[in-house]
């Protein structure tokens, strides 16, 4: 079969991918702290011809990233909301391990451990943050106090290289523990949570340009399935 | 085509947004109401490849693939911001400046808690909520009363003919909890304690970080219009962009038919 035809496929199965990504981004344009993915396509080579004959290859996603661009701030009032400025994470103790997370959506439990709206605890330097007394305040370094003084410090971490970061659900990140480090200088916001950085706009242009590009991959192999055709009716005759 | 699933999940998590903010909006001017928003989460993620797995000896992969099932709403929290207080003059209407709630005693013997301190008199001179229930302890005031004063601290006191000194009647109690956002609605401005909002902690006005009582006040909802419209129309568009991935995914499935000429 045509060499050519397959190339078409790979590229409308690019698009099909690039669609699942565009369509989980778009569902989480309202998840606070969600950060958008970002595909970037390569050439796969297919044959081993001398490089001036070699026609390109196939064509594949290269590479996933995610997008780790800080997104709006929203005051909410709530003063169990807080939000990163920067560079940096808030960790999560889960049942599975520690979790990262920029979705500081927090609560607290009855007897007054700050946790996550999962009910998990989020650690501060010395494990989970026992809130004791009333009007609790966050400082900008992520200290916690109340009128009973300082109660405890959020810890918040930050990733050596930001690649080796899978993303777990319930907005939480899964990384190595040799990958994450200290912060030099967190800011934390109170009252405020950070919004989803997915622009919907580049959302809806990925949309049309993958819905053409899909369309024109099947032109081209509807183009390439009559030419094979014709080729072997004029054999017939 | 996991895309189509995906943008539904999108869908119906903006259409619960859309409920809590109607809702929020239908009580713009109920006494004490409390407004929530949603919280949302991205769900689980197919893992295609691992970032850091290896693509032959010693190369590790930079970044690996993984995609989203889309998000859902998890929870909805109420916001205990201190609404606007309105002036109204009634010598019952009670307002709570800073933390604490009303205790109230259900027809089912309960202790519910609210923040609606439009109170009246009952046949029997106990005051009760609009909706009659007791206040609890329950405060009785004499049926030749000619005025009530209520202190910043919950003393009630009532002026009686023939008397010029004030005769004290009772004491109003509040209540307060460690994570007020824990407690459930029971609609009619009432809020029960769960196991996430803890005990209440009882107490006299003014004390242990309880607000202080205002008479002739009441404490209007903490809804901001605005603030809701926008949400209305963010959601709104949200739910529409979710939309439109679905008709790509439609789209793209059309084409693919296409392919085979019949």
């Amino acid at each position: 079969m045509d060499a050519a035809m397959y190339k078409a496929l790979s590229g409308a199965v690019v698009q099909m991918r690039r669609l699942e990504v565009t369509a989980q981004d778009l569902a989480n344009v309202n998840t606070s702290g969600y950060k958008g993915e970002r595909l970037s396509f390569g050439e796969v080579l297919a044959n081993r011809l001398p490089p001036d004959e070699r026609p390109g290859g196939l064509v594949a996603v290269a590479s996933q990233r995610t997008n780790f661009e800080q997104g709006e701030m929203q005051p909410t009032g709530n003063p169990f909301n807080l939000a990163l400025q920067g560079d940096g994470f808030f960790v999560v103790q889960t049942s599975r391990g520690a979790r990262y997370t920029r979705n500081g959506a927090f609560t607290v439990k009855a007897d007054g451990m700050l946790i996550t709206s999962q009910g998990d605890a989020v650690l501060g330097e010395d494990g989970p943050i026992q809130i004791t007394g009333v009007k609790m305040a966050v400082a900008g370094d992520g200290t916690v106090t109340s009128d009973d003084g300082q109660v405890g410090k959020i810890k918040i971490v930050r990733f050596a290289d930001s690649r080796q970061v899978a993303k777990e659900g319930a907005n939480l990140l899964i990384s190595a523990p040799g990958n994450v480090q200290e912060t030099a200088d967190p800011r934390v916001l109170q009252g405020s949570l950070e919004q989803s950085n997915v622009s919907p706009i580049d959302g809806m242009v990925s949309l049309i340009a993958l819905n053409r590009q899909f369309e024109a991959s099947q032109r081209a192999m509807t183009l390439m399935d009559s030419v094979t055709q014709k080729m072997l009716s004029a054999g017939a005759s | 085509m996991g895309a189509l699933w995906t943008a539904a999940t999108g869908m119906q998590a903006q259409q619960r947004t859309l409920d809590v903010i109607t809702n929020n909006l239908a009580n713009v001017q109920t006494a004490g109401f409390k407004r929530s928003r949603f919280d949302f989460q991205d769900l689980v993620y197919q893992t295609l490849q691992a970032p850091g797995a290896a693509s032959a000896q010693g190369q590790e992969i930079p970044s690996g693939f993984q995609t989203g099932l889309g998000s859902r709403a998890i929870a909805t929290q109420r916001l205990f911001i201190e609404g606007d207080l309105q002036q109204t003059g009634n010598q019952l209407d009670l307002a709570i400046e800073g933390d604490g709630f009303f205790q109230v005693q259900t027809p089912s013997g309960d202790t519910a808690y609210t923040r609606a301190g439009t109170l009246k008199k009952n046949s029997q001179g106990q005051l009760v909520t609009s909706d009659g229930f007791n206040l609890e302890p329950a405060i009785t005031i004499p049926q030749d009363a000619l005025s009530v004063t209520v202190g910043v601290d919950g003393t009630v006191s009532v002026t009686q003919p023939g008397q010029t000194q004030p005769q004290q009647v009772g004491n109003i109690q509040l209540a307060r909890f460690i994570n007020p956002a824990g407690l459930d609605s029971q609609g009619r401005n009432l809020l029960v304690p769960t196991q996430a909002s803890g005990d209440a902690i009882a107490g006299t006005p003014g004390q242990n970080g309880l607000g202080t009582l205002l008479q002739g006040f009441v404490e209007g909802s903490n809804v901001n219009v605005v603030e809701e419209m926008v949400g209305l129309i963010t959601s709104e568009r949200a739910y529409e962009i979710n939309s439109k991935a679905i008709r790509t995914a439609d789209e793209m499935m059309q084409t693919a038919n296409n392919l085979v000429r019949a």
